[in-house]
Parts: C-alpha cells; structure tokens; sequence
C-alpha cells in the first residue's frame, strides 16, 4: 500500500473477502481462508509440483483474525475497528493499528480487497 | 527593540481580551480532562487527547499530542541554570507559528511567570504559551497546533505542577500510570499494538551511574494472556531458565515473584555474584490489562507501583476500557 495514502482515505473503505476465497471452518474453532489454485505454466507447474511448493494460498486465522473476517459483511473499516476496540477493549488507536496491519497482510496475499476505494487516486 | 514592540502590542491588546484576569481562569476540576504528567511535570489536559510523540530526557524534550488524527499541542519542556528570556521565546514562537500559515499575532500578555501569546487567523486563533518555574529552573513552551479554544491552553497553564529531581513524581506514559521515588528517571519507552513498556534507571543523588531499573509492561488483552490462571502462574510460566525461583506469593491481587540469577558481567559471574529481580504483576479489568513490574538493583525493591486514582486524577489515553469510537454497528 502507498505509505502517502491518508488514513482518511481509506478509513470509509469497505473490506471483503476476494471473490475466489473461500472460508473453512477448522478443528480449532476459527476459520482457514484458501485462495485461488495458482496459475501457472506447465513447467512452474512441474517443479511446483517437484518440491511440493503450496498450490495456493491457505492461511489459518486466530480467534481474533476470525472475529475481524467474521464481521466483514459490508461495515467500512471504521466501523470494523470500533467493533474491534469495544470487543477486546482496546484503545481507538491500537485497534486501528492491529485492523490495518492485519489487513494489508491479507491484501498482500490477495485474499482480500477494499471496495469504495481507488489506490490511483480519489 | 523586539521587546518594546511586543510590550506595545501587550499593551494595546490586552483592552479586547475578554478574559485577560488571571483569576478568571476556569478550574481544572468542572470540566472532563485528564493528567498528563511525566519527566517531573504535570497539567491537565482534554480527556481524549493522547501522546503521540515523546521525546528528550528529564533534563529538556518535546512531546506532541493527538486527538484522533488530528494534532493538537506540542510541548517543550528545558530545565535550565538561568532564568530564560520569555520574550524572546515568544518571539521564536511568532517566527514558528505563523511561519507559512496566513496568521498573525493578535497579543502577547503575562500569565504566571510566563508570556501567552494569540494568532489570528481565517481558521480561527491558535495560542502558544512559555512559562518558566523559578524554584526548580523548569522552562515549558506549549504551542497548540490548530485552532482551539483559548481556555484549553489557559487550564493546562493553570493547572501545571513542577517537581524537583529530589521529589517524588507522577509518570503517565499510554496508560502506565505510576509514582516513582525521587531518582528515577526514564530511559526507554517502547510503544506497539498491544504492550507499552517504560523503562526508568535509578540515579542516587544524582549521579550519572544507575543503581536501579525498574520495567514496567502494560499488556493487552490480559484475560487472553492468563487464560484460567493469574498473574502469578503467567510469571512463573515465564520466568527465565537461568532464573532461580526465590520467593512467590500473591496478596490483594499483586503477585510478587524474586528470582535470582547469573551476574550481569563476567566479573561478576567469576565471583559468583547472583543478581535479584523482583516481579510484580497485576490485572487492571477495566481495560482488560495485564501490568507487570520488573525491578533489578541494589538495596531494597520498589514496592508495588499499583494505584487507585479518584476519576479527577485520571491519566491521560489510557488505552483500554469502553473506547468512546466504539460504537459502530455490531451484530
């Protein structure tokens, strides 16, 4: 993400799990997301297939990270984080701080995208 | 020449200030703020207002705080051998506030050992103030960044309390909130997503050798961190495997723990010297946090920092409890 980018900006962004992610619920209570199978070329593919390299991405969540994912149904990230602040009783700035890193990590897997913003610009 | 002009303009404005009495001061106590006191001095200050930025030592340093995103003051504190030229600081002020901001200074005047002084401008009137404490040779600039209402900076100025390195003194470091005997002076603080530790060194008389540290660790989410057990468990379970266990016992909710272990230095290890650490923990439920004590030194350990505040006496941002922003929808 663009370190310039204000937090106003994205504070009204709407998070949502990538259109080919899936949920599965785990053993452990919380839940698992798996992206989409990698695209690769037949020769990728053969050497994936040769170290055993993961076909996707997979990435068990915590309680916490189920909570956050559980309740993206169309809240904006504000609203997010204020649920997040009032259910672990944590300050306004921290729970900001942990949605937002929280977040960019599953961006940067692709597993997730913001809706009602544009990177390019406002 | 300075010095003239800005008495002429004290003087031709000090008319049209509307609460220009010093008695007319509102109290520190009728309206909702909190305390932020640190490095041997302490105000009061808005309640939602939070650090954001600390910086210096207990000698000069500047902090800068927030409300949401949005800067509200910066404050400077220096403790000096003379008494400073406040006019000239005012000056300084004038050159840096107003620096390319469409603002011009609307009037200097005196509060107590000190000079205030207002800009105006299209957004409104920002106010910066320089008081110095002739007692204990403390200097403090308090610049408000945007414009506020002039009795903020008025109750912060009125309500400010300067201790000397012989006293006690109150620290209020992102919800670490403690009285520490005279001597100890803070060192390091580390603030991240969940933990704020604070670390202070003890110097006797004021030397330049620490004779002490004392850590103190504010965790979040204590009821995760615990689990079933108490504080007392959580240090056991964490202690370190070269510590020898000495003594543990809780009381009133305080769990106490010594442990010794291998000397700090090779000489001290070759002579078999041990050094003591003292833990203490506690649970702080309204913000769901997990305090833990850390003293290593000489002499006697620092007792319990643990504190009872009255609501009037609360410190500034103290990270937990029903956060204000916390109502958006829940399900």
């Amino acid at each position: 993400m663009n370190p310039a980018i204000a937090a106003e900006d994205i504070a009204n962004a709407v998070p949502r799990l990538a259109t080919e992610v899936t949920t599965v619920d785990n053993d452990e209570g919380t839940i698992d997301l798996c992206g989409p199978p990698f695209k690769r070329g037949p020769l990728i593919r053969l050497w994936a297939r040769l170290w055993r390299l993961p076909e996707r991405v997979e990435v068990r969540l915590d309680e916490i990270g189920t909570y956050v994912v559980s309740r993206m149904d169309g809240r904006d990230l504000q609203h997010l984080c204020g649920d997040l602040a009032g259910h672990l009783q944590l300050s306004r700035r921290e729970a900001d701080a942990a949605v937002t890193a929280f977040l960019r990590l599953l961006l940067l897997r692709r597993l997730v995208v913001l809706d009602g913003w544009n990177e390019g610009g406002s | 020449m300075r010095r003239i002009m800005m008495m002429a303009r004290r003087n031709a404005l000090a008319k049209h200030r509307p609460d220009s009495k010093r008695g007319a001061m509102p109290t520190a106590t009728d309206v909702d703020e909190a305390v932020l006191a640190l490095h041997g001095w302490s105000c009061r200050l808005p309640i939602g207002w939070e650090l954001a930025l600390l910086r210096g030592t207990w000698r000069s340093g500047h902090l800068l705080l927030v409300e949401g995103r949005a800067g509200r003051m910066s404050i400077s504190w220096h403790r000096g051998s003379g008494r400073p030229d406040l006019g000239r600081t005012v000056a300084k002020l004038d050159h840096r506030v107003a620096q390319g901001r469409d603002l011009r200074l609307a009037g200097v005047e005196s509060v107590d050992d000190g000079a205030l002084a207002r800009w105006v401008g299209p957004a409104g009137e920002v106010a910066a103030a320089a008081t110095w404490d002739p007692v204990h040779r403390l200097v403090l600039v308090w610049r408000q960044l945007e414009p506020l209402p002039l009795a903020t900076l008025s109750r912060a100025l009125a309500s400010r309390t300067v201790a000397g390195g012989d006293d006690p003194c109150r620290w209020t470091l992102h919800g670490v909130d403690v009285d520490l005997p005279p001597g100890w002076r803070l060192e390091g603080l580390h603030h991240v997503i969940g933990l704020v530790r604070a670390t202070w060194f003890l110097y006797p008389g004021g030397g330049i050798k620490a004779a002490g540290v004392c850590t103190v660790r504010r965790y979040a989410l204590a009821s995760r961190l615990l689990g079933q057990g108490d504080p007392e468990a959580w240090l056991l379970r964490h202690l370190g495997p070269r510590d020898q266990l000495e003594e543990h016992d809780s009381e009133d909710g305080v769990a106490r723990v010594t442990v010794t272990g291998p000397g700090p230095t090779w000489w001290d290890r070759l002579r078999g010297r041990r050094r003591q650490r003292c833990f203490q923990a506690w649970r702080e439920d309204p913000g769901d946090r997990l305090v833990v004590q850390e003293w290593v030194g000489t002499g006697s350990p620092l007792p319990c920092l643990r504190t009872r505040r009255r609501p009037e006496d609360r410190a500034l941002s103290p990270a937990g409890g029903p956060s204000p922003a916390a109502e958006g929808p829940t399900a």
